[in-house]
């Protein structure tokens, strides 16, 4: 079967680019005057090393397969959407609010439900700007992740803020709608579930329903797709919007399986670094389960190298870009794709 | 004036041999056709020679001298010119801007010298993009002729130009070689290489299948040697029936690049082919995309007596169907797989369905299969991806999809571009027998042979309008005046004089 040749080659390369970029990760930390083996040992045990270890990997790789899924998704319709960060903000908006309205523990779907919807939405805005007035979506999901910072920068300074005052953030939602945590003692929560099943939904919309062949028509060659009779307006706003949807969802899970609440500083980043898991994942739904916790475990691991050794934690950001490069490097044609 | 000789040269592409072994002499002063289908290896074999790629053995000597080029810098210093299939000038710039881009010290007094040869001395201060095609080509003749080329590669030059210009290129072209140029003609026409070359090599699959002096050749043994096979002579297209099937009346359209429809009004019978000649970008894609219903139009689509819905999936249903031209990025998806690629446009059908919402990947792949078996397409599996089957299997992947799909009307531009030999034989005769049960066809083509060998009745397309109707034994040279736009043949051929 020619399928699983070729996912083996796409694995093999996957793989070889983080092997690179942890390579050249080394590399820094020799020069940075680290001993570099010991140094990834440390990393590998803060981010495996036991049950919290494994747990806390786990955590962090709930939004960013969430928000690497929408990624994949608008990549492989041929939009380029950098805006997951801010869908992710709107959709945590969402749930914060919803959380301070609904109370009952049947309302988590109601609230992860409208944190899709407004992540959507969010997205939509941009696929509208794109097809109605041909703004490119690179521009605009990326200027739109800023309004949607600030805009919850503003909220909780203001409108939102807790009713204490006395940090910007909001109050916490309702106790009834945190997601339980199913390895005690852990934190790991049930959003796991919801991303792993948000990635088997996207592959089977993506591969194995029309409109998933459309969006994907779409996205190899929009030419083919036009002469074909898709509508590759409604196929664009279709394809963005479940994007954007799963990045809210991301925004939804992580307040209601984490931070319970909102603040400034909500995400590090996942929006973003997502973008680098979908290349991680050749864009493909399934591959970006394996490619968040790669992203997780690095994330964790760098916190682990900070406390144990003094190492900063930008070394993480470093290594994460040298995989987006490898990958790029290693992977050819298909990372030219997007 | 020196002999350039070819010895031994390969190529590979991953497990394709491009070229496998090629020896070939190019005496000086002399016409050398180089002969063969698509993927023969020709372009590749010209490229080694113009120094942009560099063979996996071999070596091109020059006049007893062994050339080492590195790029096409070193080939253009050694004498050699090439002149691309599709342009390499940059529109918004004058020809004599053309001529001196890269040029570090331009000297005008050898401008005006060769343009002179080439006729072209009063347009070095035209702007190339208000040139007509053929003289475009012959700026890219003038480039390498300023650049002192004695050995000039013409890549398929006659693809985009009328039977007029065509003339004029082999008139320069004998030209040239009496003034001591070595010319490689590289065509995948019979006729052209018998009527122009001195002497004409056949290459197929990466070798040298034989190589002939003008006067030994036949076009039998010559299409004979390019296939491997004698081909079966074709057989002839069944008169249509009576019933109009398509009726189309004063149909309008603008156009992004090419030229609009200015009010074309056409019937085709049940059955009937009916051709539609010209050069490209008189309007044949606007046609043929206002025909399907890609793109909005003024006047009149009807089939079978009522009007044709607008857009393109409505129009599918009522059984129009398409093949675009550009088989690569309109017809098919490179990236997606052969069985995906069979069900594109058709895919919401219930037939590629289970459950209502799933696709059914079995009955896709099985399609795929019938429709690969029915039309020989080679390839390595129905999973694997479009990229992976030669242009000549592609194209019949598309027009096995489109016929299957049980069309009344099927629009077809340049079905055959850049096909094999076998290829063409099977898309045509597929295009008959789908005739001669009931199919009506728009071929809208620029091999005028292949017009005239199908078509029960053809037009020609001009700056947007349609001639009358032409019977397809109507005078060749009446055809290529319409082409050209001559006033006059217009005036008694246009519709309504």
């Amino acid at each position: 079967m020619a399928w699983v040749a070729e996912s083996g080659r796409a694995i093999v390369s996957s793989v070889a680019a983080v092997i690179l970029a942890l390579s050249a990760g080394a590399i820094v930390l020799w020069v940075a005057g680290y001993a570099p083996l010991p140094a990834l040992w440390v990393m590998a045990q803060a981010a495996f090393g036991s049950q919290f270890a494994l747990a806390d990997t786990l955590i962090k790789a709930t939004p960013l397969a969430l928000c690497g899924v929408g990624v994949t998704l608008a990549f492989r319709s041929g939009q380029f959407n950098i805006g997951a960060e801010g869908q992710m903000l709107m959709g945590a908006l969402a749930a914060v609010i919803l959380g301070r309205l609904l109370v009952t523990g049947w309302a988590v779907v109601f609230v992860l439900l409208g944190a899709a919807i407004i992540g959507s939405l969010w997205a939509w805005l941009a696929a509208w700007l794109k097809t109605a007035r041909g703004v490119s979506e690179v521009i605009s999901t990326l200027m739109l992740n800023f309004i949607a910072f600030w805009l919850v920068s503003w909220l909780v300074h203001g409108p939102l803020q807790e009713g204490a005052k006395s940090y910007p953030q909001t109050d916490l939602v309702a106790e009834a709608l945190w997601l339980g945590r199913w390895l005690p003692p852990t934190r790991l929560h049930t959003g796991v579930f919801v991303a792993v099943g948000a990635a088997v939904v996207g592959y089977v919309w993506l591969f194995m329903t029309p409109i998933g062949l459309r969006v994907r028509v779409l996205g190899e060659s929009p030419q083919a797709a036009w002469t074909a009779g898709i509508d590759p307006v409604r196929t664009t706003w279709l394809a963005l919007a479940v994007s954007g949807a799963c990045a809210g969802l991301a925004g939804g899970v992580e307040v209601l399986g984490v931070s319970r609440r909102l603040y400034e500083q909500f995400s590090p980043g996942y929006g973003y670094m997502a973008v680098a898991v979908a290349l991680l994942a050749r864009r493909h739904p399934l591959g970006v389960l394996p490619a968040a916790v790669c992203f997780g475990a690095l994330e964790v691991g760098a916190a682990g190298l900070q406390r144990a050794v003094g190492v900063s934690a930008g070394l993480a950001s470093i290594v994460e870009a040298f995989v987006v490069l490898a990958v790029v490097v290693v992977g050819g044609r298909e990372a030219d794709a997007v | 004036m020196s002999t350039w000789k070819l010895d031994d040269i390969a190529k590979r592409y991953g497990s394709v041999r491009a070229l496998d072994g090629v020896s070939l002499t190019i005496e000086p002063g002399r016409i050398h056709g180089l002969l063969g289908e698509n993927g023969a290896g020709k372009s590749t074999l010209v490229n080694i020679l113009f120094g942009a790629i560099r063979p996996d053995r071999g070596h091109i000597i020059c006049a007893g001298r062994q050339m080492r080029f590195t790029s096409s810098r070193d080939a253009i210093a050694a004498g050699v010119g090439l002149v691309h299939q599709h342009f390499h000038l940059v529109e918004s710039f004058t020809v004599r801007e053309n001529v001196w881009l890269g040029e570090t010290r331009p000297d005008e007094a050898r401008l005006w010298a060769a343009a002179n040869r080439l006729a072209l001395a009063d347009q070095l201060n035209t702007v190339v993009g208000q040139l007509p095609v053929g003289i475009r080509q012959r700026v890219e003749i003038l480039k390498a002729l300023y650049r002192r080329a004695t050995l000039l590669l013409l890549d398929e030059p006659t693809a985009a130009l009328t039977p007029p210009e065509v003339e004029m290129l082999f008139a320069l072209v004998r030209e040239l070689r009496l003034s001591g140029v070595s010319i490689v003609f590289i065509t995948h026409k019979l006729r052209e290489a018998l009527e122009l070359c001195d002497t004409i090599t056949v290459l197929r699959q990466g070798r040298v299948v034989a190589t002939y002096a003008q006067a030994a050749a036949t076009p039998d043994e010559l299409a004979a040697a390019m296939v491997g096979s004698s081909l079966a002579p074709p057989s002839v297209t069944p008169p249509p029936g009576n019933q109009i099937r398509l009726r189309v009346n004063g149909l309008t359209t603008d156009a992004d690049v090419g030229a609009s429809i200015r009010g074309v009004s056409f019937e085709v019978r049940a059955g009937e082919i009916f051709g539609v000649a010209g050069v490209d970008g008189n309007g044949q894609t606007e046609l043929a995309e206002a025909l399907v219903g890609l793109r909005p139009a003024g006047g009149q689509v009807w089939l079978d007596g009522a009007p044709a819905p607008p857009g393109r999936r409505a129009r599918m249903a009522a059984g129009l169907h398409y093949i675009p031209a550009d088989r690569c990025r309109a017809g098919l998806v490179l990236n997606l797989s052969v069985a995906e690629n069979a069900v594109l446009g058709d895919e919401v059908a219930s037939a590629w369905r289970k459950w209502g919402w799933c696709l059914d990947g079995r009955a896709i792949r099985r399609h795929a299969t019938a429709l690969a078996a029915q039309f020989a397409i080679r390839m390595p599996a129905v999973s694997a991806a479009v990229m992976a089957l030669s242009g000549g299997n592609q194209q019949k992947l598309l027009t096995a999809r489109e016929l299957a799909r049980k069309p009344r009307v099927l629009v077809a531009v340049n079905p055959t571009w850049g096909v094999d030999i076998a290829a063409v034989a099977a898309i045509h005769q597929a295009f008959r027998t789908a005739c001669s049960s009931g199919l009506s066809l728009v071929l809208i083509s620029n091999e005028l042979d292949e017009i005239l060998s199908l078509c029960h009745r053809l037009v020609v397309i001009h700056a947007g309008r349609l001639s009358q109707p032409l019977p397809p034994n109507v005078p060749l040279t009446v055809i290529g005046r319409l082409m050209a736009g001559d006033a006059h043949t217009w005036e008694h051929y246009g519709v309504g004089s």
